[in-house]
C-alpha cells in the first residue's frame, strides 16, 4: 500500500514538474523571447522516467503528461500521447543499445528526444490528423533540439531529489554523475 | 739660505689662489658673451639642467595625469552607472510611449465601433512549435465562450477555443486546424481560411469558376456572428488550379502578424457590424495594407495573367 502510495505521488511530483516546465517554456521564455524557438524545458522529465522506470511506468507517465501539456498547444490531446509514448519507448530503445554514465548522456538523449518530438509529430500528423503538416518549420526543430539539452542538466538534481524523497531511487546511476 | 725660512712654493701658491678671483673681477669682459673657456661648462650645465628639467616635469606630468586617472575612473564609473540608470529610465520609457500607443490605437478602434469588444492580453504561446495558438489573460470570468472571434485593430487573429475561468487558448488563424469563414472582397466568392504554415494561410474550398487573383483581400464574410462583416483576414498571394477536380485553392498573406501579438480584442458581440465600406478608409485601416502592402488600383482588380498558374507566388 506504501509502495503504491509513494508511486502515485513520484508520478504527481513529475507531473507537476512537466506543468510548471511547459508554462516556464510557453510564457516565460515567450514574455523574454518572443516566438523565438526556446528549450522545450519538459522533455528531460519526461527523459528522466524513461530512462530509469519500467517501460509500463513510463507509458503512464507519458499519458499523464500529454494529459497536462495539452492544455498548452493546439496539439489534439490524442496525437500529443502517442508521440509521448513514441518518444518513451524510443528512449529505451535506445538506452538498450548505447549507454553510458555522464551528464552527456542525459544531454545527448534530450537534445535526440527533442528533435525526434517534432519528427514523430510531423508523422503522426500525416496518419493521424486532418490537418497534416506539409511546412515543417525545421529550423525551428534544430534551435529547440540545440536549446534543450543546455537547460537539461540543472533540472536532472531536481528530478533525483524528487526520487529521494519518494523512495524511488534511479535503478541506474546516471543521474547521480550529475547531481 | 732661507732667510724667513718659510716654503717660497707654498707661499706662491697661495697669492695665486687668493689673486685669481681678484683677476677675475678686475679683469674687463664682455658683458653679452661668456669667454670662450667658460662656453663647455655653460652647455654641460645648460644640457644637464634641460634634462633635469625635462625629467622633473615628467614626473610631475605622470604623478598629475595618475592622480588625475583616479578621479577620472572614479568620474567614469559613477557617469557609466548614471548612463545605465538613463538608458533603463529610456528603455522603460520607450516601452511605456510604445504601449500608449498601442493601447490608444486600441481605445481609438473600440471607440469608433459598435461591436462589443474585450482587451486581452497574450500571456503565453504553444507548447509546440509547429501549432499557432496563444494563451489571453481573460476568460468564462469576463464573459469569454469557446469559438468568439479575436481580433486586432489590423484584422483577425484567430478564435477562442478553449476557455479557463481567468485564461483562455486562441487558435491563431495561422494555425492548420483553424478555421474561419471568408470572403474574398472583389468579387464576393466564399472560402475558408486555414493555416499553412506558421506564417501563411490557404483558402480552401473556393469553387473553380470563382474570380480570385492574387493580391485580392480577404475579409471575414460575418455569416457565424463571431467576427463582424468585412473584416480583413489578408491578402491573396498565389492562386492554384489544377487541371481537374471542382475547386481551387489559394494562398494568403495574414494582415497580422502572429509572432508581434501583444494585446488583442476577443469580440463579445460583433453586433451585426459591417466593415466593408468602413475597410480601407483613412479614418480606420488596417496600417500593413494601407501602408506595407497598398491594395492594387481598382481596390485590388484581379490580374488575370498570373492565375491557373500551379504554385506561383510563393
Amino acid at each position: 500500500m506504501k509502495e503504491r502510495l509513494l508511486l502515485a505521488t513520484n508520478l504527481s511530483l513529475f507531473t507537476l514538474a512537466a506543468l510548471v516546465l511547459g508554462s516556464l517554456q510557453t510564457a516565460l521564455w515567450f514574455q523574454i523571447f518572443g516566438y523565438f524557438p526556446g528549450p522545450a524545458l519538459w522533455i528531460p522529465c519526461l527523459i528522466h522516467v524513461a530512462l530509469h522506470r519500467s517501460t509500463l511506468e513510463a507509458a503512464v507517465f507519458a499519458y499523464l503528461c500529454a494529459f497536462v501539456l495539452s492544455t498548452m498547444t493546439a496539439m489534439p490531446e490524442g496525437i500529443l500521447m502517442i508521440v509521448n509514448l513514441a518518444l518513451v519507448l524510443s528512449t529505451q530503445l535506445f538506452k538498450r543499445r548505447f549507454y553510458w554514465e555522464s551528464s552527456s548522456y542525459l544531454m545527448l538523449t534530450c537534445g535526440l528526444a527533442a528533435f525526434l518530438f517534432n519528427i514523430y509529430h510531423w508523422a503522426a500528423t500525416f496518419i493521424l490528423s486532418d490537418h497534416p503538416l506539409t511546412s515543417p518549420a525545421i529550423m525551428d526543430w534544430l534551435i529547440e533540439a540545440l536549446l534543450t539539452p543546455l537547460a537539461a542538466p540543472p533540472l536532472f538534481p531536481l528530478f533525483v531529489w524528487i526520487d529521494k524523497i519518494t523512495g524511488r531511487e534511479p535503478t541506474t546511476d546516471v543521474t547521480a554523475h550529475i547531481s | 739660505m732661507n732667510f724667513f725660512a718659510f716654503d717660497i712654493r707654498k707661499a706662491l701658491i697661495i697669492v695665486i689662489v687668493i689673486a685669481l678671483p681678484l683677476l677675475s673681477i678686475n679683469m674687463k669682459r664682455n658683458p653679452d658673451e661668456d669667454p670662450w673657456y667658460k662656453k663647455p661648462f655653460s652647455a654641460a650645465v645648460s644640457l644637464i639642467q634641460g634634462g633635469y628639467s625635462t625629467f622633473t616635469s615628467g614626473v610631475r606630468g605622470t604623478t598629475s595625469l595618475y592622480l588625475k586617472l583616479i578621479g577620472i575612473k572614479k568620474a567614469n564609473l559613477a557617469l557609466q552607472k548614471e548612463n545605465e540608470e538613463l538608458r533603463a529610465q529610456l528603455g522603460a520609457l520607450t516601452e511605456l510611449k510604445l504601449e500608449n500607443e498601442r493601447l490608444t490605437k486600441l481605445l481609438d478602434f473600440k471607440r469608433s465601433t459598435s461591436m462589443e469588444l474585450l482587451a486581452a492580453k497574450v500571456i503565453a504561446r504553444d507548447l509546440s512549435l509547429d501549432h499557432a495558438s496563444i494563451r489571453i489573460n481573460r476568460g468564462t470570468r469576463h464573459g469569454l465562450k469557446k469559438l468568439q472571434g479575436v481580433i486586432t485593430v489590423e484584422g483577425v487573429v484567430g478564435y477562442v477555443w478553449k476557455t479557463e475561468t481567468d485564461s483562455s487558448q486562441v487558435v491563431v488563424l495561422t494555425d492548420r486546424s483553424a478555421a474561419i469563414d471568408a470572403l474574398v472582397q472583389r468579387t464576393r466568392a466564399r472560402g475558408l481560411v486555414s493555416g499553412k504554415n506558421l506564417t501563411t494561410c490557404r483558402l480552401r474550398y473556393l469553387e473553380r469558376a470563382d474570380d480570385v487573383a492574387p493580391g485580392d483581400m480577404i475579409v471575414t464574410s460575418g455569416l457565424n456572428g463571431y467576427f463582424p462583416k468585412g473584416f480583413p483576414i489578408g491578402k491573396l498571394t498565389s492562386v492554384r488550379k489544377t487541371d481537374f477536380g471542382i475547386s481551387q485553392e489559394a494562398e494568403l498573406q495574414p494582415v497580422v502578424n502572429p509572432a508581434n501579438l501583444e494585446e488583442v480584442f476577443v469580440v463579445l458581440n460583433s453586433g451585426q457590424e459591417d466593415f466593408s465600406d468602413r475597410f480601407g478608409s483613412s479614418d480606420f485601416g488596417p496600417p500593413l495594407l494601407s501602408k506595407a502592402n497598398p491594395l492594387p488600383e481598382g481596390n485590388g482588380e484581379a490580374k488575370p495573367e498570373s492565375q491557373d498558374k500551379p504554385g506561383e507566388g510563393r
